[in-house]
């Protein structure tokens, strides 16, 4: 078991490696983007994802705030998520990341992974986003089964991907060794509903 | 598509998870004779009939659990019991 009290990601006296994403928009994605706006990609591998597994009902759990299934967004921009029964994560820029653990009890915490080299992270917005969604993950994307906050797993374009539905958009999480295939899929996917790149 | 009823995720396509097998209690390792351990490992019932199957939901809650589904008409019944893992009584 990690002793997650002494751990401090902000002065680990270790040099954090630059982040280098896993998706290059090649000229095969690129051409698909016509600037329609109706499905709009961006890459987000940048942010920060950092996984913690907590006990159920433990001060930690408590202090997240989510259930299993659920997110909510914080004052300071993070993105805190229940992917699993007892896994959490943040994703967010690395300071505002830092600050939400920093408040967080030891009590019931388990272990801390910062996943952001290991992960890619796509942010997928725009008034078609449900339907193409729809078009390469088997879930049910309406309102009553996927509300804004909903938090599930799920294979998107035969990726395991973790999904979370925060704000007007939805994060979509794979291992960054299918960052490339995730991006290309999803501009395929929206192609027919005018697919913007970039931020 | 075969529709399972993961206990944490709710109905799934059945792509999104693996199928471990039947659930057998595991013998025990320091007694067992090695054909006791073969059939444990190796030996399947396969009825056509209802049985105790243990799945993997490795796209979604990466969970283990046991449940009962009827091998003639692939109907599901009984609330599945989180955490079992393969050979684990229900
Ligand atoms: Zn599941």
């Amino acid at each position: 078991m990690v002793n997650t009290t002494d751990l401090d990601l902000t002065n680990s006296g270790v040099e954090a490696p630059t982040y280098r994403t896993s998706v290059v928009v090649t000229p095969a994605t690129s051409g698909l983007a016509d600037g329609g706006g109706g499905v709009a990609l961006v890459d987000r591998g940048d942010h920060t994802k950092l996984m913690l597994r907590c006990d159920a009902g433990s001060a930690a759990a408590a202090a997240l705030g989510v259930s299993f299934g659920s997110s909510r967004i914080t004052d300071s921009g993070v993105v805190i998520t229940g992917l699993r029964p007892d896994e959490y994560w943040l994703i967010g820029t690395a300071e505002s990341v830092t600050g939400e653990r920093a408040g967080l009890p030891a009590d019931g915490l388990r272990s801390e992974v910062d996943l952001t080299h290991g992960r890619t992270l796509i942010e997928v917005s725009g008034p078609k986003a449900t339907g193409m969604l729809e078009k390469v993950c088997g879930l049910d994307f309406s309102d009553a089964m996927t509300p804004r906050g909903a938090a599930t797993s799920a294979s998107v374009a035969k990726v395991s991907c973790d999904i979370v539905r925060a704000g007007d958009s939805y994060l979509v999480a794979c291992d960054r060794s299918f960052g490339q295939y995730l991006m290309e899929s999803l501009a395929d996917a929206a192609r027919e509903f005018g697919l913007t790149l970039g931020d | 598509m075969l529709i399972v009823p993961c206990p944490h995720c709710g109905p799934r396509n059945s792509s999104d998870l693996r199928y471990v097998g039947e659930s057998h209690s595991r013998p025990d390792p320091n007694t067992a004779t090695p054909e006791q351990w073969r059939d444990y490992l190796y030996m399947e019932d396969n009825p056509a009939d209802w049985l105790k199957e243990t799945w993997y939901c490795r796209s979604g809650c990466r969970r283990y659990f046991t449940l009962e589904r009827h091998t003639g008409s692939n109907e599901f019944r009984n609330p599945p019991i989180p955490g079992n893992k393969k050979g684990t009584k229900a």
